[in-house]
């Protein structure tokens, strides 16, 4: 047998060789029971016993040579045959999926979030309150008594029960103080009502009332909390201005002003709570004090995506509310 | 309230930019709305924006007082002085309402000149004010009104009787006013009468009969102070605001009356010429307002404001706005109030006057420290968790009015008795709507108007139903119209009851719900057989289905569509979530097609199988269902079973067993064959 005709038919062989099939030919052919090595080894018995090491050494390196080019070819053809599988996985991915289903939260809803998620963290409760209130709870409770000036403020809207429909979220204060123990630290976001309808009014709108009552609670309180949540929520250092103002149910009073492009823009009320308002709902205002703001949702919506006539927002028009085209 | 630049600094004397001006003003609390040139002239109108309790504002006078105080400057104080007279008023002045008018000034003037031309400066600072020119005499009352504050009305002498009587209206009692109406009072309004009848609304507005002409020479002048609570709340009740009645509700200085009366005499002599008689004024004394006192703890004002402010600098400031500092006692400071500052009754309101004039921005930022809230479970978080769960599925979350047009309750044959809105702002908004499907209608029908086809819609909120015991409810709905049958080349499915179905058991699943079962739903706005009822523990907590035929009819909306409603409030279950191993055991699957003739509920077929199936049954699906023939009413139904064990592996023969078992079972039940 001519050892140097089999290495170089092997190398022939494999070089020829394409598929994996032809590799398993290839095993078969040279490593297989009657395979051209396997021969060779079984006839090893058959040299003098002085050749044997010698050719065993040489079976062994054809063995070797066998299973270096097989791995080698075998790479190179699994290579090439991946290749033909994805050349053959065709798909035009330009082609258009269904994104008609525009699912989405209503503007409204997602700026409660981005306030509430604020206050949430700095332990503040959610509270809900009635729409539907009382003369007591909605003005007098409040500092607001009958015929006050301030209820002209207030364009309510009156129920045929002979209750109304809450002019502001400012009632559930009221509630809290009624229903929990002091201290006290509450978020009110909700729906409220006043007879008025132009661009910028709707006869419904939404507002977020904050209350927090405890020992030793001051206007510098006030300020910080407040200009940390206008910084958080339109995502920079902002300007802001505090200007006296006006509130029965607080007192000292301000609104909150910030600069923008335009300049000064009214943002919110605040306030320290007014005695009278402590002392109504039981609380001992000698003992605690606090702080309440109010602000409207729709007026930050509006900052926050653009929205030029605030009765749009109640439109549920599904090309405007979910901002697609 | 609107003046002219040049009339406050007349008062001020100082030299202030136009711009500097505002951002003082608005640094005071007196928002300023708008800043508009005076004509051609180089002055300015200030239109104020004034808050309720500052009445004292709603003057020049008044607005000066503050400009001063923020300026640390003096305000130019005018002496009016009047010479003296022998005539005596030929008209007499009764108070006949007790408390209503503690104070009531009054001068005659005859044999002027209305016709006369009177100087431009005051039509101007009229003009500016945003007050009509009427005559002389009335510009003039007006004009010295807008100086001081003081609202003050003339009648014709020769119209009004020897008397003039401030009393309380009879019941139904006719006044014809100014503006040419007639109002029908009642016992709580406040008149000025003579003998014969009621001449004016008190504070309010005087009245046609007796107002005075370009031909009147002879006038009665009346300068009041009106208890404002008298006032308050009556101009709202007819329907009229004046400038009067907005001074009088918010309170005018109880010691101006006479001043404005010598400022008006003065000018109308001046102008229009003619005599006066002396100046009367009747009293009910009990009832003119304390000059108040306030005791102000400075450590209070520390608390409240978080720093300190020097006791000299309190007093500066207090005295700055009129105010008598009367003294300090171990930190106790005794303020008294001047009879223009109805606002100021409490401590507080004395701080808040300390922090304006010294600034709110002065006051320093500090960290809130307080005891925390206890984190509770809040029904907020949790709605909003499913709001986000059904904008993932595809659902525009949308927010609509609480208040609803009432036709459209009559349309969904809605009949039991709403809440009503006493004064809509039109027939639209009347009702308080009991449920959030007409909301829904509406919005799928404008949305179908614009060339929608595909419309998948949710709402949370308030319903409002007259109860006594709740009269407000949350709810949660959604309103589903799938009809696009261009969607996607890759999808052409419309969405049907079992689309729904999936996605509330879904929805209920991801809210953690537990031991949920359906029913057959007797919600109005549902197909009554295309349709379920959602309990848990017995209670329903929702509905869910196709919308009732009727509806389609009512509302013309031709194509079927779907509907969901959950009482929001029912849908928070306490999550009960826990992990199990997966068994190490192989399962074993077995399919197994029936032909069951007649109409069964798949329920009966489940509970069969789940029953026969033993409690290694983990999964039993339905994976095809057609009717084998439509004459006899034959169903195939293809059943895939799956069993696993935690202990053990399960023998193929165990699973034999059970299979002959349930097909026995459901040949004898259900007269059921397996197919081949």
């Amino acid at each position: 047998m001519d050892l140097s005709k089999l290495k170089a038919d092997l190398k022939k062989d494999f070089n020829s060789s394409s598929s994996s099939i032809d590799l398993q030919n290839l095993k078969v052919k040279y490593l297989g029971k009657k395979g051209k090595i396997t021969n060779l080894s079984k006839k090893l018995s058959t040299f003098e016993k002085k050749h044997r090491p010698k050719v065993g050494k040489k079976i062994n390196e054809l063995k070797l040579l066998f299973n270096e080019l097989n791995d080698k070819t075998s790479l190179k053809i699994e290579k090439k045959e991946l290749e033909i599988e994805i050349s053959k996985d065709q798909v035009d991915v330009s082609l258009p999926v269904d994104t008609s289903q525009r699912g989405g939260l209503h503007p409204i809803t997602r700026t409660i979030e981005k306030i509430s998620s604020y206050f949430l963290t700095k332990g503040y409760l959610i509270e809900d309150g009635p729409e539907i209130e009382s003369e007591y709870y909605n003005f007098d409770a409040l500092n607001i008594p009958q015929d006050h000036p301030a209820r002209d403020m207030h364009d309510t809207f009156y129920l045929s029960t002979g209750d109304l429909l809450r002019t502001h979220t400012s009632p559930v204060q009221i509630h809290a103080l009624e229903k929990y123990e002091m201290p006290l630290k509450i978020l009110c976001p909700g729906k409220v009502y006043r007879s008025d309808s132009d661009p910028t009014h709707t006869p419904m709108f939404h507002q977020i009332e904050g209350l927090v009552i405890d020992k030793n609670v001051n206007f510098g309180n006030l300020k910080k909390e407040l200009v940390d949540f206008l910084n958080y929520f339109f995502g920079k250092d902002l300007k802001v201005r505090f200007r006296p103002s006006y509130f029965p149910f607080t007192e000292p009073s301000a609104e909150v002003d910030i600069m923008d492009q335009k300049g000064w823009l009214e943002i919110m009320g605040c306030g320290m709570v007014h005695p009278n308002v402590l002392k109504m709902s039981g609380i001992d205002y000698k003992k605690y004090s606090g702080f309440a703001f109010g602000l409207g949702i729709e007026r930050m919506a509006k900052l926050d995506y653009s929205i030029s006539d605030m009765r749009i927002l109640f439109e549920n028009d599904l090309k405007a509310i979910s901002g697609k085209k | 309230m609107k003046f002219l630049k040049s009339h406050l600094l007349e008062k001020v004397p100082i030299r202030i930019d136009t711009k500097k001006l505002e951002t003082e003003l608005t640094r005071l609390g007196l928002e300023v709305d708008s800043v508009k040139k005076f004509k051609n002239k180089a002055d300015f109108v200030f239109d104020l924006d004034l808050t309720p309790n500052r009445g004292d504002c709603f003057s020049v006078l008044g607005i000066a007082r503050e400009l001063a105080a923020a300026e640390n400057k003096k305000i130019k104080q005018e002496i009016v002085d009047l010479k003296k007279t022998d005539l005596k008023p030929k008209t007499r002045v009764k108070l006949s309402a007790q408390g209503a008018c503690p104070r009531y000034s009054f001068i005659e003037i005859y044999n002027f000149d209305n016709s006369k031309k009177i100087p431009n400066f005051i039509l101007d600072r009229l003009e500016a004010g945003g007050i009509n020119s009427i005559n002389p005499v009335v510009d003039i009352l007006n004009y010295v009104m807008l100086d001081f504050g003081q609202p003050m009305h003339a009648f014709d002498l020769d119209k009004i009787g020897k008397v003039i009587n401030v009393r309380y209206a009879k019941e139904k009692e006719k006044v014809n006013l100014l503006d040419e109406s007639t109002k029908v009072l009642n016992k709580n309004c406040l008149v000025i009468s003579d003998e014969n009848q009621a001449l004016a609304f008190a504070g309010i507005m005087g009245g046609l009969n007796s107002s005075v002409t370009n031909e009147t020479n002879a006038i009665f002048i009346e300068s009041a102070f009106f208890t404002p609570d008298v006032i308050r709340g009556k101009a709202r009740n007819f329907n009229i605001q004046t400038d009067s009645s907005q001074r009088f509700e918010r309170g005018v200085d109880f010691n101006i009356q006479i001043q404005a009366l010598k400022k008006v005499t003065n000018l109308i002599i001046k102008y229009l010429s003619g005599s006066y008689s002396v100046i009367s004024t009747v009293e009910q004394k009990k009832h003119i307002p304390d000059q108040r006192k306030i005791t102000l703890n400075l450590s209070n004002l520390r608390t409240k404001l978080g720093y300190e402010i020097k006791s000299n600098k309190i007093k500066k400031v207090l005295k700055s706005l009129d105010l008598k500092v009367e003294s300090l006692k171990n930190n106790f400071l005794t303020v008294e109030v001047s009879s223009h500052r109805f606002d100021l009754k409490i401590e507080e309101d004395l701080i808040e006057e300390i922090a304006r004039i010294e600034g709110y921005d002065n006051i320093p930022s500090i960290d809130l420290k307080t005891t925390n809230q206890q984190f509770r479970n809040s029904k907020y978080l949790q709605s909003l968790q499913l709001k986000k769960y059904l904008a993932n599925q595809g659902y525009q979350e949308v927010i609509n009015y609480s208040f609803i047009n009432k036709q459209i309750l009559d349309d969904l044959d809605i009949t039991h008795e709403t809440i009503k809105i006493k004064n809509p702002l039109n027939e639209n908004l009347e009702v308080m709507r009991p449920s959030l499907m007409p909301s829904l209608l509406t919005n799928l029908k404008s949305n179908l108007n614009r060339g929608e086809t595909f419309v998948k819609i949710f709402e949370e909120g308030k319903v409002f139903k007259l109860d006594s015991v709740k009269s407000e409810t949350n709810m949660f709905s959604g309103l589903i119209f799938d009809h696009d049958k261009k969607k996607n080349w890759n999808n052409k499915e419309i969405f049907d009851f079992f689309d729904l179905k999936k996605l509330i058991i879904d929805m209920l699943g991801y809210l953690s719900a537990t031991n949920i079962k359906f029913m057959k739903s007797k919600n109005i706005f549902l197909h009554p057989n295309i349709s379920l009822d959602v309990a848990v523990e017995g209670k329903i907590i929702g509905s869910f289905g196709r919308v009732h035929p009727k509806i389609n009819k009512n509302f013309g909306i031709k194509k079927t569509f779907f509907y969901f409603e959950f009482l929001t409030d029912s849908l928070f279950f306490e999550s009960d979530i826990k992990m199990n191993e997966s068994s190490k055991y192989p399962s074993i699957q077995r399919d197994l097609s029936f032909l069951i003739p007649g109409k069964i509920d798949f329920d009966k077929l489940y509970e069969l199988a789940k029953k026969l199936g033993g409690s290694n049954l983990v999964n039993f699906k339905l994976f095809d269902l057609y009717q084998e023939s439509e004459k006899k009413q034959v169903s195939s139904y293809a059943f895939n079973f799956t069993w696993q064990s935690n202990k053990k592996t399960l023998e193929d023969k165990e699973i034999d067993l059970i299979v002959s078992d349930i097909i026995k079972g459901f040949r004898e039940k259900f007269n059921a064959k397996l197919r081949s």
